[in-house]
């Protein structure tokens, strides 16, 4: 027995003085900072993953023609300048761009940086045998790439091209290193495969990749060749905290330095963590929307018939006080909007916010015919008006679906709440994903803005009449199944005429559509929302928007 | 005994297949794979989409599918666009010939993703399930030879408290308290998260402090069920009647608990380390989760949430491969604690 005790005693005591001499307090080094990602990038080729993450880290490593800054200012990197028209660099058709890149730049082994790997690079997207996930529009477009001297490159498209963001900028790709890429390639036939995608070697951004421990962190080096400058910091790690409340805990404990990506809800929360704690949100281009389905008996699973009246809809978005959801959910962080182009350079300013008003929303409801049941829910002709509001498992959104059912009682509007795994809500016609095969009457959802162009997902493909999902469009990617000619026809001249006023006038015009069709109630816009720890830098830092490039600015980041 | 083993062994063959069928529905059940793009920046177009799922060899039946995965395909030509412009020969060997396919995410061999995270899954497991069981035989015993003494009260509603617990909520309590608290208070605060310090070596005294929290985790959750399970084992075997004999012969009271009365109620608990011995090779989702551990648990919540089909098969594969396999070794351990057990 006493034996028993002394080995209990012994563990104790051992246990304990491992725990002592092994917490070693968390010092911040000097020339290290640490950034929290939620997931580890899957690819360092950004043209093989659709991962925000992957692209990011592909920013940190790989220098693209030029990027945009947390003002969506076009900065040129390897280009001496940003082609324009008005600079020679596209010329008056928008056919034809000139690419001047910056003499003396180097790849981080010290080989020549040069217009043989800007056209590599060009000739890599325009191979179908690359199997990449994107660059789709450039393959397209995209007719010949010419080498004009060791500096100069010269593209032809087939059609005009009066947006350089989306041919040429770090948004899309950045240039592939050719020494390093083509041996891989003139033997496959492809670079799908090739082990640089995995494991680069050859560096042109603003960091070098020296260590990956897979699943847990990426070490990177200030690169002495990037074209803006090395960078002060001489290390940054990336960290992965798949649960993002351990990145936070960690940055509150100046493990980490700086978190990205946080959700609409979690700024407050994260800098109360420490009062060194800044939070800093810049554009994002998604807008979170309820996506209402109007499929009519022409497609499968029509959603709930009052959807189609448009006096049911905008009498829900009257119900729904937005105002609120944004000051008490989100703490202010984000404004509610009617816009479907804000935060965009081509927001009308002068469109007005609906206001919320529960008065005007039950007298619309009352004048549709439906009247209010026994149980508080309304109903017509035996239908009841009770609908089905689908969303992602994220916290922010099964947040925003309890006020809303709540605020939608109010009016006499039932609501059950539903809840899929990204896989399913988003899955494809085929695999009868919840959006696509149409088992919603609202869908709650964001999608994307473009940064500077006038492309608009959610009106150019994701509201299109050519675009509504069916058996023989299974492709399709407008799953509300709403369709007007009119802002179809608007939406066409937004992309493609090449008068500015013109281009402008038309997504007025759209917006105002917007506003009286309801085929969404816009919630709000979602900005990048970054936290980091502002007592280990030496000035508050820049930091880029997720969709140009975040770290823009990381070579002027000064630790104290 | 060699024979036995062997015909276990056959036996699971046809289990196998039998799992890996269903394993394989199952899987290819969970939705789509290029879904969780749906929200990304840079979506793919419908045509990339399709093209994709064609290369992945998702556009098949499903029976093709699997046959693909089991044979693979090198003895097939594949339209890889779809329109008869590239016949390529197949790719694919099939596990059968050893190929666990490819990761969809990162276009890697699963096999390799798994070996990039086994290791790291064991490092953290095998030490918490050693300390488990070290620490629950020696409560167990204590408790079960001082029933209803104070420390067998005190053991057992610990054991209760513990058990009922969920462990994300002691993960981010430890969290709070040993990460968050104590590096506010100006005491030396363990870290957060990972393996190794961020831009330091992987060294063992850099990956020891890293251990403590998921550790402690792991072995306050598991502990309390293996207390319970001793201590009511060797309660039953400490009132037979050899027991008593051996004490009437004046033996030493710790020779009988050892000799007498362990080695009699441990074959109940072999069955149940055999069981869980092939789980510490699927790592611990939650905990690894928490403190960003880049284990198996990891990989298998990762690739669950990309439909990443390849690997989670792989990971299933394995793990169901390992039940088996530790199965066996179960039944060939009772021998040595009981000789009245003989296989033929």
């Amino acid at each position: 027995m006493n034996r028993t005790k002394f080995v209990l005693s012994l563990v104790l005591v051992l246990a304990m003085a491992f725990g002592f001499t092994a917490a070693a307090p968390a010092q911040a080094q000097s020339s290290v900072i640490t950034v929290a990602f939620a997931q580890e990038p899957d690819n360092f080729n950004s043209l093989y993953s659709n991962m925000s993450f992957a692209k990011w880290a592909n920013n940190l490593v790989y220098a693209g023609l030029f990027h945009y800054s947390d003002t969506l200012e076009a900065i040129p990197v390897l280009l001496e300048e940003v082609p324009t028209v008005e600079n020679g660099g596209i010329s008056e058709d928008r056919m034809t761009y000139t690419l001047k890149l910056k003499s003396g730049l180097l790849w981080s082994d010290g080989e020549a940086l040069d217009a043989d790997d800007v056209v590599f690079t060009y000739e890599m997207l325009n191979d179908p045998a690359n199997n990449f996930l994107q660059a789709q529009g450039i393959r397209d477009a995209l007719d010949t790439v010419t080498k004009v001297d060791d500096l100069t490159v010269t593209l032809e498209f087939n059609v005009p091209s009066p947006a350089p963001e989306l041919k040429a900028s770090a948004q899309i790709f950045t240039i592939f290193p050719e020494h390093a890429y083509s041996p891989w390639y003139e033997e496959n036939g492809s670079i799908e495969q090739a082990p640089e995608n995995q494991n680069p070697t050859v560096f042109s951004g603003p960091y070098m990749l020296t260590e990956w421990r897979r699943g847990e962190a990426m070490t990177f080096t200030a690169n002495p060749s990037y074209a803006l400058g090395k960078p002060s910091i001489e290390t940054i790690v990336i960290r992965v905290f798949p649960d993002p409340e351990s990145g936070f805990a960690a940055l509150g404990a100046g493990q980490v330095d700086m978190v990205v990506n946080l959700g609409p809800t979690d700024g407050p929360r994260v800098q109360a963590l420490s009062p060194d704690i800044e939070v800093v949100q810049v554009f994002g281009g998604f807008i979170e929307a309820l996506y209402l389905n109007m499929r009519g008996d022409d497609l499968p699973r029509a959603g709930h018939p009052a959807l189609k009246d448009v006096n049911v809809r905008r009498a829900l978005r009257l119900a729904i006080d937005r105002q609120a959801i944004a000051r008490d959910l989100l703490a202010g962080a984000a404004e509610p909007t009617d816009s479907v182009y804000d935060g965009s350079p081509f927001e009308d300013p002068n469109l007005e916010f609906v206001e919320y008003n529960l008065e005007e929303a039950n007298r619309l409801l009352d004048e549709a015919g439906w009247v209010v049941g026994a149980d508080g829910i309304r109903e017509k002709d035996g239908v009841r008006l009770e609908l089905r509001y689908g969303t992602t498992t994220a916290a922010f959104r099964s947040d925003t679906q309890a006020v809303v059912q709540q605020q939608l009682a109010l009016a006499g509007v039932g609501i059950i709440l539903e809840n899929f795994p990204a896989t399913e809500f988003f899955g494809s016609w085929a695999d009868s994903g919840t959006t696509s095969a149409g088992e919603f009457d609202i869908a709650e959802f964001a999608q994307s803005t473009a940064l500077t162009t006038s492309y608009n997902e959610t009106v150019n493909d994701g509201a299109a009449c050519a675009q509504r999902v069916s058996a023989e469009n299974p492709g399709g990617t407008n799953n509300i199944g709403y369709c007007n000619e009119e802002m179809d026809a608007l939406a066409k001249v937004a992309v493609e005429s090449l008068d500015p006023a013109e281009v402008q006038d038309a997504i007025n015009q759209i917006q105002r559509i917007w506003v009286d069709d309801v085929p969404s109630i816009i919630l709000y816009p979602r900005g990048d929302i970054y936290a980091y720890n502002a007592a280990r830098f030496a000035a508050p830092i820049a930091i880029g928007s997720g969709q140009g490039d975040m770290w823009f600015d990381v070579q002027n980041w000064q630790l104290k | 005994m060699g024979k036995y083993v062997l015909r276990r062994l056959l036996q699971a063959i046809p289990l196998l297949f039998l799992i890996s069928i269903v394993l394989f529905l199952l899987i290819n059940a969970l939705g789509d794979p290029m879904a969780v793009f749906a929200e990304s920046r840079q979506k793919p177009t419908a045509a990339e989409r399709e093209r994709i799922i064609r290369r992945l060899g998702l556009d098949k039946p499903m029976y093709m599918q699997y046959l693909t995965w089991l044979v693979g395909n090198d003895w097939q030509i594949v339209d890889v666009q779809g329109d008869g412009s590239r016949m390529e020969p197949g790719t694919r060997r099939g596990i059968l010939r050893g190929d666990l396919g490819q990761s969809f995410v990162t276009r890697q061999p699963a096999w390799t993703r798994i070996q990039e995270r086994l290791p790291n899954t064991l490092i953290l497991m095998v030490p918490s399930f050693v300390l488990t069981v070290g620490l629950a035989l020696l409560i167990g015993i204590f408790s079960a030879t001082h029933q209803y003494s104070f420390f067998d009260n005190l053991s057992t509603g610990l054991a209760f408290f513990f058990y009922s617990m969920p462990i994300f909520f002691i993960a981010m309590m430890m969290i709070f308290l040993f990460g968050l608290q104590f590096q506010r208070w100006g005491l030396p605060a363990l870290p957060i998260g990972g393996m190794y310090a961020a831009g330091a070596p992987a060294t063992l005294g850099n990956l020891l402090p890293h251990m403590i929290m998921p550790v402690v985790c792991l072995v306050a959750i598991q502990t309390a069920g293996y207390v319970r399970f001793i201590r009511s084992s060797m309660l039953e075997v400490m009132t037979q009647d050899f027991v008593r004999t051996a004490r009437s012969k004046g033996m030493r009271e710790g020779r009988v608990v050892r000799r007498h009365a362990f080695k009699n109620a441990a074959l109940p608990l072999i069955t149940l380390i055999g069981l869980d011995l092939p789980f510490l090779l699927a790592g611990a989702v939650v905990t690894e989760s928490i403190f960003a551990w880049p284990g198996m648990g990891r990989l298998f919540i990762e690739s669950l949430e990309r439909a990443d089909f390849n690997v989670m098969m792989a990971i299933l594969m394995l793990l169901s491969i390992a039940v088996v396999v530790f199965q066996v070794l179960t039944d060939l351990v009772y021998t040595w604690f009981d000789p009245r057990i003989r296989y033929s």
